[in-house]
């Protein structure tokens, strides 16, 4: 008997009653459409959290989201209106329960979403918390605005897009964002806008109109990777911020950059900054 | 006798199924079927049986709740309704020549399209396989399956979802917590207070080492002004934050201090913790000195009265309750009780020490230790009428602080 009353209280003693906590649940969604002479697609990508692909997918499909989401938390969206021609894909949160990570597996999600190459693409992607890696080069972009409030986002335009982009916008909370070959996107103005963290914005690729760029960075870094042989001027706004204007020349109030009247190309930046820090890099 | 008759159901079949093919634009009760087992038109439910509304497949969070209720009830006695078009079981095709119309559910089978649908198209627990030549005039959904697109066209979304018990991946299955016994808890608590106990020994030793002065003369700060000392400490743990923050910003307004910055968060923590941990360590040397002075007061044989005695003495006086929480800490309301109690005396003790250290400017100012008579103490009259030596003086009553010089 004292055995048994000494074993019960062992039992007790180790706390046995422990419960195993629920395992998360990861499912599958995928979403395609096909190209039915389609030519213009205005899409917006929502994602809380995880990480995203996002590039040019195949002629035949208008739009395909490959998707692993958090069922607990989130269901999947996937809506198509072909009177305007919009397409909204991503997630939404379930009730009104705000982005909670408890761990790292609920960042698990994975989203890799491809537009058609053939047709006017208007994309806007709303993203949180999500490491997020987008190519923008070799569709038909007409526009982008890309924000992104923590994580890490890679935007790049590795070939020329096809056709002109009236306005390329890209916006960061406390983030890395790096954006490469802006010279291939082929926008007439690129607008950025930093909070804290880092950020690049490298305009190299093949050139083939003028930009203006209208960056605004309040207390990060950011990293502008400009082409020698484009003519730039700068114009500056800056309160308690580090600006290193190497390989400018003053124009009054503005920076320029030598042979600036004779380039092909110009690219004309606007900068205003807080307590940030501004550092120029030239790239051939 | 039963192989003719066979024989002629056989016939029967093929010849209505026959039939139904002809007719170019069948309704869906005339979908064809190949010769894999046939599918069964499923009936259609009551007023208050499972309708599933198939006509809108963006709306997952609502639809996919009848879906999981129609794949669990699976079965030739299953009733469904589905609202503009119908339901069936097992394996489904649609031949070319086949034209059906309204929202097709296929429920544990799968459906082989080479014809055309003008409808929606929805598959639960099954593929749908889209052959050359087939036109879906509407959307897909594969619930739990795939979609196979062979070279058919659908002029709507194409959606796949999986079933709600996917299992996450085995090689990314979190560990099960593990249940910890009162012993193991035991052996981890006490583990850690002896880690923490040999560090701060080190840290006391090495303190009486290298700056013994300093720390005698906060030790002796908070043994004869322990109430101004918690004070002071008190007011100092509510001022680190708002201090912290008007040196960041006062270095950053005076625009040369911003290369001092980083230099200055970094002295400043290390301040911090110096005369916390310095306090703390001065708290346990007058805990020690006090109890070896007492013993030796008692007539007690102590050895060698010394710091090194003192420092290890108090932490092991300020170790009592923590050894108290390691051994009892399991007890369901005793345990969490001990812990604050530690806690407590612990953050007070601390106080105490960090107030003193700021009182004595880190052991510099020894204006609050005691040491310093009052300027009145120093008349003639004071020395000639106060015994300074022998019984007379040990029994003079101890005077109040002296005010600071």
């Amino acid at each position: 008997m004292s055995q048994r009353i000494a074993a019960l209280a062992l039992a007790l003693v180790s706390g046995a009653g422990v419960a195993a906590l629920p395992a998360q649940t990861i499912r599958e969604f995928s979403a395609t459409r096909q190209t039915h002479g389609e030519t213009q697609l205005r899409a917006t990508v929502d994602l809380a959290a995880g990480t995203l692909r996002l590039g040019p997918g195949q002629p035949g499909a208008l739009y395909r989201m490959e998707l692993d989401y958090d069922a607990e938390r989130f269901t999947p969206i996937s809506t198509y209106t072909a009177a305007t021609g919009a397409i909204h894909l991503g997630v939404r949160r379930i009730g009104s329960a705000g982005l909670r990570v408890s761990n790292k597996r609920q960042l698990e999600q994975r989203a890799t979403v491809v537009f058609s190459p053939d047709v006017d693409l208007v994309v806007e992607a709303r993203l949180e918390a999500v490491n997020a890696e987008m190519e923008l080069g070799d569709l038909h972009l007409v526009g982008a605005r890309i924000t992104n409030g923590g994580s890490r986002t890679v935007v790049r335009f590795s070939t020329p897009n096809r056709i002109r982009c009236s306005t390329a916008s890209f916006r960061s909370g406390a983030a890395e964002f790096n954006v490469y070959g802006l010279g291939n996107a082929r926008c007439n103005v690129v607008r950025f806008e930093g909070g804290i963290g880092a950020a690049t914005l490298d305009f190299g690729g093949t050139w083939s109109t003028d930009v203006a760029l209208e960056a605004t960075m309040a207390a990060g870094n950011l990293t502008l990777r400009l082409p020698s042989g484009v003519g730039v001027r700068m114009t500056m706004d800056n309160f308690l911020a580090l600006v290193s204007p190497e390989g400018f020349q003053r124009d009054g109030k503005a920076y320029v950059t030598p042979g600036y009247g004779e380039a092909e190309h110009h690219l004309d930046i606007a900068l205003t900054t807080s307590l940030g820090k501004i550092s120029i890099e030239w790239i051939k | 006798m039963r192989t003719c008759d066979l024989a002629l159901a056989a016939a029967l079949t093929l010849t209505l199924a026959s039939q139904i093919h002809a007719t170019p634009t069948a309704l869906l009760q005339g979908g064809g079927q190949d010769s894999a087992p046939a599918s069964v038109i499923l009936p259609q439910a009551g007023s208050d049986g499972l309708t599933l509304d198939l006509r809108d497949l963006s709306d997952l969070e609502a639809l996919e709740p009848l879906l999981f209720r129609a794949a669990l009830q699976a079965g030739p006695d299953l009733h469904i309704t589905v609202v503009g078009g119908s339901a069936r079981l097992g394996k489904f095709t649609i031949k070319p020549s086949d034209h059906l119309s309204g929202s097709l559910l296929i429920l544990d089978g799968s459906a082989d399209v080479s014809g055309r649908l003008d409808g929606n198209l929805v598959a639960v627990d099954a593929d749908v396989i889209l052959h050359p030549g087939a036109m879906i005039v509407g959307d897909v959904l594969a619930y739990n399956g795939q979609v196979h697109d062979l070279g058919g066209e659908v002029t709507g979304d194409i959606r796949t979802l999986s079933s709600v018990s996917v299992a996450p991946r085995a090689d990314e299955a979190p560990a099960a917590p593990h249940p910890e016994s009162a012993l193991m808890a035991f052996l981890r608590r006490s583990a850690g207070l002896t880690g923490v106990f040999l560090s701060l020994v080190v840290l006391g030793f090495g303190v009486i080492m290298f700056a013994r002065p300093n720390l005698e003369v906060v030790a002796d700060t908070v043994s004869h002004s322990f109430g101004r000392s918690f004070v002071v400490g008190l007011l100092g743990e509510i001022l680190l934050l708002p201090t912290f923050g008007m040196i960041v910003v006062g270095l950053f307004l005076s625009v040369a201090g911003i290369l001092l910055l980083p230099f200055a968060v970094i002295v400043y923590g290390l301040l911090v913790v110096l005369l916390v941990v310095g306090g703390y360590l001065a708290v346990a040397h007058a805990m020690g000195e006090t109890f070896v002075r007492r013993k030796m007061a008692a007539g007690a044989a102590v050895g060698s009265p010394n710091s090194y005695r003192y420092m290890f003495g108090g932490l092991v006086a300020l170790m009592v309750l923590w050894v108290g929480w390691v051994l009892f800490g399991w007890v369901p309301v005793a345990g969490p009780l001990v812990q604050a109690v530690a806690v407590l005396v612990t953050w007070l003790l601390g106080t105490a020490g960090f107030g003193a250290a700021l009182l004595s400017r880190a052991g510099i100012r020894e204006n609050f230790t005691g040491r310093i008579l009052p300027p009145e103490a120093m008349t003639d009259e004071y020395l000639w009428a106060t015994p300074q030596f022998g019984v007379p003086a040990a029994r003079r009553p101890i005077g109040r602080t002296p005010p600071p010089l």
